[in-house]
């Protein structure tokens, strides 16, 4: 092969692989939404922002001042009486400090952050940290469940509006928290949890890039054109990051990221 | 805010074919996609996105470093599986082998990346080199690296 016909047989090539590309990804950030607070350059917190010039000093302000928005935000909200605080998470009866699961890792200090979005912008409402095995949220009719304590099998009722929580029925057999190693979503036993809900004609989705970073959670909302409008980060503190799927009340959305979940051989299938 | 995000959205509208493009030869069409929103996202967060002079060099650097990072994530992430369910339980699509996927194969990331912007992009080594944070000199020794390889698979 000469180089002419190299140059060519190269050119060729690529060409291929343009012509084998998939589609274009829609543009991932809403530019109808205005203001701090809104679309995902602010709300993603706490978003790795990573800065290729700046480096750390740059990630370090930039995590900041989103904090300090945030913070501001929170208490203007609180004086004009329009607060929405997370929900108060009680513990439930009955569950052991000591939970381990199958393979005898000790669970109680694997903790899930949950966080409460706005459905329409997907601005963060509030966000708080909960014991994992009280927090798989699921959901059916007319209230949102979360939960499941491992020695026990008891569900628990999250109840958004009144920030309550209760505890239902035991479940059997007890369930084993894990995390499918294909999609990232949450195992509940051996179910995986759908990683997708509709809320007034937005579809929120979770982890949508599972394959770059196993430890960060993308919750995107699409229009029913399967146009995304809004997109935001959620950083898990692990490399074993599960996502919940996301569960609506009224007009907040609410995800479950559980972090450092020790593997085990029975947590799948 | 808004009008820098309908300008952003311009200029990614009129280079988005070509980073998946570009991406597509890094890591493949399956994750392509996924590596350009996570790098669109992460250059247009940051602070140097706003002042670049070449944001559409920008938006291709940061594909290529997002690519790099993929790769190290996607080894972690099969370790872990392994390590976590055993290997006969990780389901794992096999890869098709042809004259793309194994040329493609022979090449390193930077590789990759140079052959396509000089045979795709039409770019000079100077141009490539600023576009990927390196020198000239590093540009014409990986394409001719990437073509010797090359030879020996496309021959």
């Amino acid at each position: 092969v000469n180089d002419a016909e190299l140059d060519d047989r190269i050119r060729q090539l690529i060409a291929k692989v343009v012509e084998d590309a998939p589609a274009s990804p829609p543009f991932p950030f809403n530019p109808s939404v205005d203001g701090v607070g809104h679309g995902p350059r602010y709300v993603t917190l706490p978003q790795a922002v990573f800065d290729i010039d700046s480096g750390r000093r740059r990630r370090w302000w930039i995590a900041a001042a989103a904090a300090a928005v945030v913070v501001v935000a929170l208490a203007a909200s609180l004086m004009a009486g329009r607060s929405d605080p997370s929900p108060t998470i009680d513990t439930p009866p009955g569950i052991s400090p000591a939970l381990k699961d199958a393979c005898g890792n000790d669970l109680s200090a694997v903790m899930s952050r949950v966080t409460g979005l706005d459905v329409a912008t997907g601005s963060i409402r509030w966000t708080t940290l909960v014991p994992a095995a009280r927090n798989l949220v699921t959901e059916s009719p007319g209230e949102i469940r979360a939960v499941a304590d491992y020695e026990t099998g008891n569900d628990t009722v999250i109840v958004v509006a009144s920030g309550q929580v209760v505890t239902t029925a035991p479940r059997q057999p007890t369930p084993q928290m894990g995390v499918d190693v294909n999609s990232g979503s949450l195992l509940y036993g051996d179910q995986v949890i759908p990683p997708a809900v509709t809320v007034n004609g937005t579809t929120i989705q979770t982890n949508q890039t599972t394959g770059i970073e196993p430890d960060k959670v993308i919750v995107q909302g699409q229009d029913q054109a399967g146009h995304v409008v809004w997109r935001t980060v959620l950083e898990g503190d692990s490399a074993r990051t599960g996502v919940g799927r996301p569960v609506a009340f009224g007009d907040t959305v609410v995800v479950s990221v559980t972090s450092g979940i020790p593997p085990c051989s029975h947590e799948i299938g | 805010v808004s009008g820098g995000l309908v300008d952003d959205e311009a200029i990614y509208a009129g280079c988005v074919r070509d980073l998946v493009g570009f991406a597509t030869s890094l890591v493949g069409p399956d994750d392509a996609a996924d590596v350009v929103s996570e790098a669109v996202i992460s250059v247009m967060s940051a602070a140097v996105w706003t002042d670049a002079a070449n944001k559409r060099s920008l938006l291709f650097r940061s594909v290529f470093f997002t690519s790099r990072t993929w790769h190290r994530s996607t080894r972690r992430r099969r370790a872990r599986q392994v390590h976590a369910v055993g290997i006969d339980s990780v389901e794992l699509r096999p890869q098709e082998s042809s004259e793309v996927t194994d040329a493609l194969a022979a090449l390193s990331d930077q590789q990759r990346a140079v052959i396509f912007l000089t045979y795709w992009s039409d770019l000079d080594p100077v141009a490539i080199a600023e576009m990927l944070d390196t020198s000239e000199g590093s540009v014409r020794k990986q394409l001719a690296r990437a073509r010797s390889k090359l030879r020996e698979v496309l021959r």
